[in-house]
């Protein structure tokens, strides 16, 4: 039954179920942190998926120290932000100019406030409350320590309010 | 410590990005095909053999069934983006698609200033055999070519990727090799870009050789789920010059295409040797007879002097060169030999060919314009023979540049003008400044 590169040993296999477990678990959380980071479902659900096949591929490399769910959300997070720098780069290129044009709403200015705010704000705030992520587990997901989460999340949150004060009333 | 949380901020971040339908999307067993692990970590259901020695051998094929339906059936019971964009391009065994690109080239009206890119149409018809029917639209007329299977019908690359929206694309959908990339809209309309499976090629350019991952990615119209639009990536980067509008594709039924071996190919192969070697005296007063009966007609140039730029060398002699199918060995080409003048503004550099030749040549590393010229477009001085010979029909009055470079091409008096200039600005500047050699 098994054959060539894809033989797992018990042990292996307990890791790929614990995985499994977490996917399970938390995967709307993955994904809409996922689709926050890239712009569209779409395109967040194949990075949700190609982070946990990589996740699995790379299973001998987690170690115990920390918590799974937090390293798969490292991974998570980066494969998004790999696609998204693709993407934006392909955009300002080939995209036609009048895809564009941000309509006059109030989520779209939402978003375009928080694309305003630096990479690890947003996603400090994306793991924060998309996610429910604590400090910890944001730290470990960003390769930085619980103060930085701390401290990057205080700003996030007076940057946000600033802009809310000062957007005009529709 | 509590973390930080914002009642506030979390409405709005809920409502700026609500949290999506998740269950459209979760596929454990997609995952487990990407990480390329055996079906027994799918975790299959754990049947015990005394259930199966009890139930028979219906129960058997029962749960196989079932097994399978698990790992083949879509999670959410609805066709993905993927699923449609295979639907919609047919079953039907033959293929035809039509593409539509930009020229890497431009016409520079020289008066105006008013630039025009011009566009290639061309089609493709592939067999189930491999047969290869191409079709290419060249100033109004058509040129047909219809290759046998196995016979450079694809190239390399191409059989181990996919090739355009031909064969590869149906089957990397198929297999599952394609993944969605983004949604985005493009040219006015919502696509969806499906990045398909990249090889490693060897990068030559720039005297460096490295690898490099080429890919193809294919626009999807999010409407319609037809393949609009498909672009080369190097690294993952655009190659903008790459981009091909796809106009139709349709499938075929067997017997609606002829595919008899037209016997003649666009490929071949160049021979080049030679180049104008017979200096004029430019410390005399100018022959002007001299280079006016080599070429055979009344040469373009740009004066004794241009823009600060002496005339450095103005020479005359014959350019061989040959063209034939790549079937044909390089000693049995038909060689030509045209008659060419070149002139060069700037100085010049020497390189050593061996111990007792040296050859003189424009020096290009800074400001220069070099004139090639002949009264046949030969492709040794950057006109063309075979597929894209229809560079060699310049409209009147404007220059051809190539992108990305001070090369241009102008018809002028009759005389195939070849411009190498330091910038596309230069030679566009040379190109105005033209005019016949005639004595000062």
């Amino acid at each position: 039954m098994f054959s060539g590169r894809g033989v797992v040993t018990r042990r292996e296999q307990a890791r790929i179920d614990e995985i499994e477990a977490v996917y399970r678990h938390s995967f709307d959380r993955f994904l809409h942190v996922a689709t926050a980071i890239t712009g569209n479902v779409e395109s967040a659900a194949d990075c949700v998926q190609d982070a946990f096949a990589r996740a699995i591929r790379l299973r001998r490399s987690f170690r115990r120290s920390g918590a799974i769910e937090a390293w798969l959300w490292r991974i998570v997070v980066n494969v998004a932000r790999d696609r998204t720098s693709g993407v934006r780069e392909f955009a300002s290129d080939e995209i036609d100019p009048t895809a564009r044009e941000i309509i006059a709403s109030d989520v779209e200015q939402l978003r375009s406030m928080l694309a305003g705010l630096p990479e690890r704000q947003r996603l400090v705030l994306f793991l924060r409350y998309y996610a429910d992520l604590d400090y910890q587990a944001i730290a470990t997901a960003l390769e930085i320590s619980s103060g930085t989460v701390g401290a990057t999340l205080h700003s996030a949150h007076a940057a946000i309010r600033v802009q809310i004060q000062e957007a005009p009333c529709s | 410590m509590t973390p930080e949380h914002d009642s506030q901020i979390s409405a709005l971040l809920l409502t700026a990005i609500p949290a999506p339908d998740a269950s459209a999307y979760e596929d454990w067993y997609a995952v487990l095909d990407r990480a390329e692990v055996a079906p027994a970590a799918r975790r299959a259901p754990r049947v015990r053999l005394t259930m199966f020695a009890r139930a028979g051998v219906g129960a058997v094929t029962t749960a196989a069934l079932v097994f399978a339906a698990i790992l083949f059936w879509p999670s959410t019971g609805q066709p993905r983006v993927l699923d449609r964009a295979l639907a919609a391009i047919g079953n039907g065994p033959i293929i035809h698609v039509t593409y539509r690109f930009k020229k890497d080239y431009e016409y520079v009206d020289l008066k105006t200033g008013r630039r025009t890119r011009p566009y290639q149409v061309y089609e493709e018809w592939l067999a189930p055999s491999g047969a290869l029917r191409r079709a290419y639209h060249l100033n109004g007329r058509l040129e047909v070519t219809v290759s046998a299977p196995g016979k450079n019908t694809l190239s390399g690359h191409e059989k181990q990727t996919y090739s355009g929206i031909l064969d590869g694309y149906r089957k990397a959908l198929e297999n599952g090799t394609a993944t969605l990339s983004a949604k985005t809209r493009f040219q006015g309309r919502d696509i969806y870009w499906v990045r398909f499976k990249g090889q490693k090629m060897l990068n030559v350019s720039n005297h460096k050789s490295r690898y490099q991952n080429w890919a193809l990615e294919v626009a999807i119209d999010a409407a319609t789920y037809r393949p609009v639009y498909l672009y080369e990536t190097i690294n993952g980067h655009p190659q903008p010059i790459t981009g091909q509008e796809i106009v139709s594709v349709e499938t075929l039924p067997s017997g609606s295409v002829d595919f008899t071996p037209t016997g003649k190919s666009h490929g071949g192969s160049l021979a080049m040797g030679g180049s104008p070697v017979n200096p004029v005296d430019l410390t005399a007063e100018l022959d002007t007879d001299a280079p006016t009966k080599a070429l055979g007609a009344t040469p373009i140039w740009l004066g004794q002097s241009y823009r600060g730029q002496k005339l450095a060398f103005l020479r005359t002699g014959k350019v061989t060169w040959g063209f034939a199918p790549s079937s044909v060995r390089p000693r049995d080409m038909k060689l030509h030999h045209t008659p060419a003048v070149e002139l060069c503004y700037g100085s010049t550099a020497v390189t050593t060919i061996s111990r007792n030749h040296h050859a003189t040549y424009c020096d290009y590393r800074g400001p220069h314009v070099l004139l090639q010229e002949t009264l046949k477009p030969i492709p040794g001085f950057g006109w063309a023979v075979g597929p894209n010979s229809d560079i060699n029909t310049i409209p009147e009055g404007s220059l051809l540049v190539f992108s990305g470079g001070g090369s241009g091409l102008i018809i002028e008096n009759r005389v195939y003008i070849s411009i190498n200039a330091e910038s596309e600005s230069a030679a566009v500047a040379a190109a105005r400044a033209l005019g016949p050699l005639h004595a000062s």
